[in-house]
């Protein structure tokens, strides 16, 4: 399947008005072909394009993610300016735990799914994402264009096949670039590349009980039920996203062999807690026996 | 027609097969999870692979491990930390076995009584329910904790805090105490050494004080499965319901389907004493998708407090007064760190042998962690991060900072020596609120119907609850202060959905509650509830799962009386204990 045109229209939209567009680019080839986006010229893509932008976004993202949780001596740990000069979660591989774990958290009904994205990429196209240029070469063929054009129809032409972690990380982004602007760096995630108190501003901004952007996510969902249950999933989402820093860093998940049941070798996380310090194997016992309290051994 | 089927073979559908098996009924015990049946085999101690929520060994959803895990809506921020299969959440729980609150019982007329949730108390008497406590921890057996390092420095710390010790069973004054556990104690090598070579059964009996309780207890190695060390239930009451035939005479061993989810309670109209009777029910096999029933003449639920509402809501029985589902209390959990230049033994040992209780207000526990599990607690708040933003709360007090989750440098600093840390979770004696629910959702279904919606506001809860809370987080902090930590971090979690209690609650009054005082369904003759739900309050702060295995056991009696002409046995008998010789040698004769 391809698509052409200008993505994004840049129009200002406030929460609920963005239903008049609702639908118009299913089957037309064409994005925001209603506003085009002025000084840009229209470009072929391809869905495996879009699909590839979006997939790194993630990947960039969550990286920048357990970075932000269990910082290393990564690059990504180094540029939000907190970084450690031994190994972080990076190292274990937590993003893909974290981008796992987050596409089996909620199981999404598809048209859910669509309205949920589709509500996200219209405040996407009111404040587009900015890609920096020394990392466009990240996202793909055209996927610098296709990430700062998106807008609420870019769900169409992915036939219902958008993972979780692909719309928390457009969340994310969108947080990011609304508590920052446009952000410039080596990466091409806004998200990725914020400072680490900046980082702090952008969850400050989606855990809120009275966070604006939650809101306006939510009122611009057409259907009355899915608009209901979103601000629960929005915040399991988001509280996931900032626990699972810690526990994929922490535990087995990078070095685990399904065969033996066993760890291959001893995991980061338990090397930086000092954690079992003679596994593998799992201990089966410890020696820390000292008796009974006041030798009561039943009450 | 079966004489009782139990839906749900969890912390107290077991309870219930077990004492009914004893009694010669015929009993068929549905469980839509795995049955866990060569865990040696199966299991390992590692976090993920057995307790990631979404696809580990322990977690709530089929036993089929490329299938998803069971989805359940939330309507506020929050986790689910509840397993399915036989043993239940008892598969990952600490074995932690107190008695409830004397207060949160009809006729308590201590000094305190003003201090308790009055409104939803027990229908009966503390002195009723001690008798079924008895019974109880003898079946388990509960025994006392023994005691390791952290255990220790937890003791000293609270003698240092003003604590004087608790020596018996029932909670009589605020104080501190070695947990009394479903765990059998350390015995021949068990606890003296870390070599594996030695702690093999039988040179090593009960707990080999390995760490490993939330991982699921299959140890000491080549153990009888009733001899295990911690008694979850796959590990006691289910075995003895399984053998019953083998070990008392009369009994008649129980028929357990596993992957069997109940999608249905059947029921008929009756215009007599109650608005319908069931009948049966209905379950979807949950490899095949075959959808079978069958009758019973008593239905026993026992699918714990998220699901209970939901077969309830799916089956479209009455709900006359609108409590079914309402008055959901979790002890409103919050954890609390001490950071120390010392070793406390933070990762060593026992999973929990140490607690302090306190009438009115609830409990505090000291535990031990794995690392992924630590940082995961750690990085759970309602209360931003600290040192960054504080999401409206942050609460300050005698802990350091803001309470809030640890993250970045901090959390790497303070993981960076798992042993210097001193972990106490903190179980709120929380109040029955008709705003938290559970009922189900209107955007999610899985095979099974619409799935359960749980909602549960940390922020509305009631300014006892809160109060409570934040007493125990300063007892806690005082503790540790009293222990030598140099740094101490409330984290202000967000609701963990571990405790679960009263969501299809038993009280005194038509008006207030789904159960009457037998836990027989004011609205259903013959269904009966068996498990935390049923649980008329949170019992004053005390971890639910002996108190729920009391009462499960008042209810089997219960049901015996009413639906199969018996006579009470609690008061007449005395119990056998689930590591009897008769039971062991039951279990390997079965093969179990």
């Amino acid at each position: 399947m391809i698509g052409s045109g200008v993505l994004g229209a840049a129009a200002a939209v406030n929460p609920g008005m963005a239903f008049a567009h609702w639908g118009r680019g299913k089957g037309k080839g064409r994005w925001g072909r209603d506003n085009p986006q002025e000084n840009v010229e229209p470009v072929d893509w391809t869905v495996e394009q879009l699909r590839t932008a979006l997939d790194r976004l993630r990947d960039d993202t969550f990286f920048a993610m357990i970075a932000f949780g269990v910082p290393g001596n990564d690059p990504y740990s180094e540029y939000q300016g907190v970084s450690t000069p031994y190994p972080g979660g990076i190292t274990t591989r937590a993003d893909l735990y974290l981008a796992g774990g987050t596409n089996l958290l909620v199981p999404m009904p598809a048209a859910y799914m669509g309205q949920m994205l589709a509500s996200i990429a219209t405040y996407l196209a009111i404040q587009p994402m900015d890609i920096p240029e020394m990392a466009a070469g990240d996202v793909g063929e055209n996927g610098e264009y296709l990430l700062e054009n998106l807008n609420s129809t870019f769900t169409d032409y992915l036939e219902g096949e958008v993972s979780n972690s692909v719309l928390v990380a457009l969340l994310v982004n969108l947080a990011a670039t609304r508590v920052a602007g446009s952000i410039d760096g080596p990466f091409p995630s806004p998200f990725a590349n914020l400072g680490w108190e900046q980082k702090c501003r952008v969850f400050e901004e989606l855990e809120s009980e009275s966070s604006w952007l939650k809101r306006a996510i939510t009122w611009n969902i057409p259907d009355r039920d899915y608009r209901e249950a979103t601000p629960g999933v929005l915040s399991s989402m988001i509280a996931f996203m900032l626990r699972i820093a810690g526990f994929g860093s922490y535990c087995e998940f990078a070095v685990f062999n399904p065969e033996t049941r066993e760890v291959a070798q001893r995991p980061l996380g338990w090397v930086l807690s000092q954690y079992a310090p003679d596994a593998p194997p799992s201990g089966i016992g410890s020696d820390d026996f000292i008796g009974y309290y006041q030798g009561r051994r039943s009450v | 027609m079966r004489d009782v089927i139990i839906i749900g073979a969890g912390g107290g559908g077991p309870v219930v097969a077990k004492e009914l098996a004893e009694r010669g009924l015929d009993v068929l015990v549905l469980e839509a999870g795995a049955r866990h049946a060569r865990p040696e085999q199966q299991w390992s101690a590692l976090e993920n692979h057995m307790n990631s929520s979404l696809t580990g060994k322990l977690r709530f959803g089929p036993s089929d491990p490329a299938k998803p895990a069971w989805f359940r809506e939330l309507v506020t921020p929050g986790s689910f930390s509840q397993v399915s299969g036989v043993g239940g959440t008892t598969l990952h729980y600490y074995g932690n076995s107190p008695r409830a609150m004397p207060g949160v019982f009809a006729g308590y007329r201590g000094r305190d009584h003003g201090m308790y949730d009055s409104r939803h108390k027990f229908p009966f008497s503390y002195g009723e329910m001690r008798r079924y406590y008895e019974w109880t921890e003898a079946t388990l057996p509960v025994q006392t904790a023994a005691m390791g390092t952290k255990e220790q420095a937890f003791f000293q710390a609270a003698e240092a805090a003003g604590l004087s010790p608790i020596t018996g069973k029932d909670i009589t004054h605020a104080g501190f105490r070695p947990q009394e556990n479903a765990i059998l104690q350390p015995g021949g090598n068990a606890g003296r050494t870390s070599d594996p070579s030695q702690l093999n059964y039988p040179d090593a009996s009960g707990c080999t004080l390995c760490g490993h309780c939330f991982q699921g207890c299959m140890l000491p190695k080549g153990a009888p499965r009733n001899l295990k060390a911690r008694r979850s239930t796959d590990n006691s009451y289910m075995p003895m319901a399984l053998t019953a035939d083998l070990w008392k005479p009369g009994g008649k061993a129980i028929t357990l389907i596993s992957d069997a989810y109940v999608t249905r309670i059947l029921s008929d109209r009756q215009w007599g004493r109650r608005l319908q009777k069931a009948t049966g029910v209905e379950w979807r096999d949950v490899n095949t998708g075959e959808i079978h029933s069958e009758d019973a003449r008593v239905v026993v639920m026992a699918g714990g407090c998220i699901e209970n509402p939901r077969l309830w809501m799916n089956s479209d029985l009455p709900d006359p007064n609108g409590w079914v589902g309402r008055g959901l209390t979790d002890h409103a959990l919050d954890w609390v760190t001490g950071i120390f230049d010392h070793d406390v033994g933070g990762a060593r040992g026992t999973s929990c042998s140490s607690r302090a209780d306190f009438p009115g207000s609830g409990a505090i526990q000291n535990t031990a962690n794995t690392p992924g599990v630590q940082a995961n607690n750690l990085t759970n708040s309602d209360s931003g991060i600290r040192g960054a933003y504080t999401n409206g709360i942050g609460g300050q007090g005698a802990w350091d900072g803001d309470s809030g989750r640890v993250y970045g440098t901090e959390l790497k600093e303070v993981m960076s020596d798992i042993n210097r840390q001193m972990s106490i979770l903190v179980l709120t004696d929380d109040d029955v609120e008709y705003q938290n629910k559970v009922d189900v959702s209107r955007v999610f279904r899985d095979d099974h119907g619409p799935v359960a919606r749980v909602d549960i506001n940390k922020r509305r809860r009631s300014r006892r609850t809160q109060r409570n809370r934040d007493y125990l987080a300063t007892r806690a902090a005082e503790i540790l202060r009293a222990a030598g930590a140099r740094k101490i971090i409330r984290s202000d979690w967000a609701p963990v959905l571990l405790h679960l209690q009263s969501s299809m609650r038993m009280g005194d009054s038509a008006r207030n509650s789904v159960l009457d005082e037998n836990c027989e369904a004011r609205a259903v003759q013959g269904l009966f509830i068996a498990d935390n739900s049923a649980l008329p309050n949170s019992l004053g702060g005390p971890n639910p799962t002996l108190s729920t295995q009391a009462l499960a056991t008042r209810t089997a009696e219960k049901i015996f009386q009413q639906y199969f002409g018996g006579d009470a046995w609690v008061d007449r008998e005395s119990p056998i204990c689930s590591i009897d010789d008769v039971v062991t040698q039951a279990v390997i004769n079965r093969g179990i």
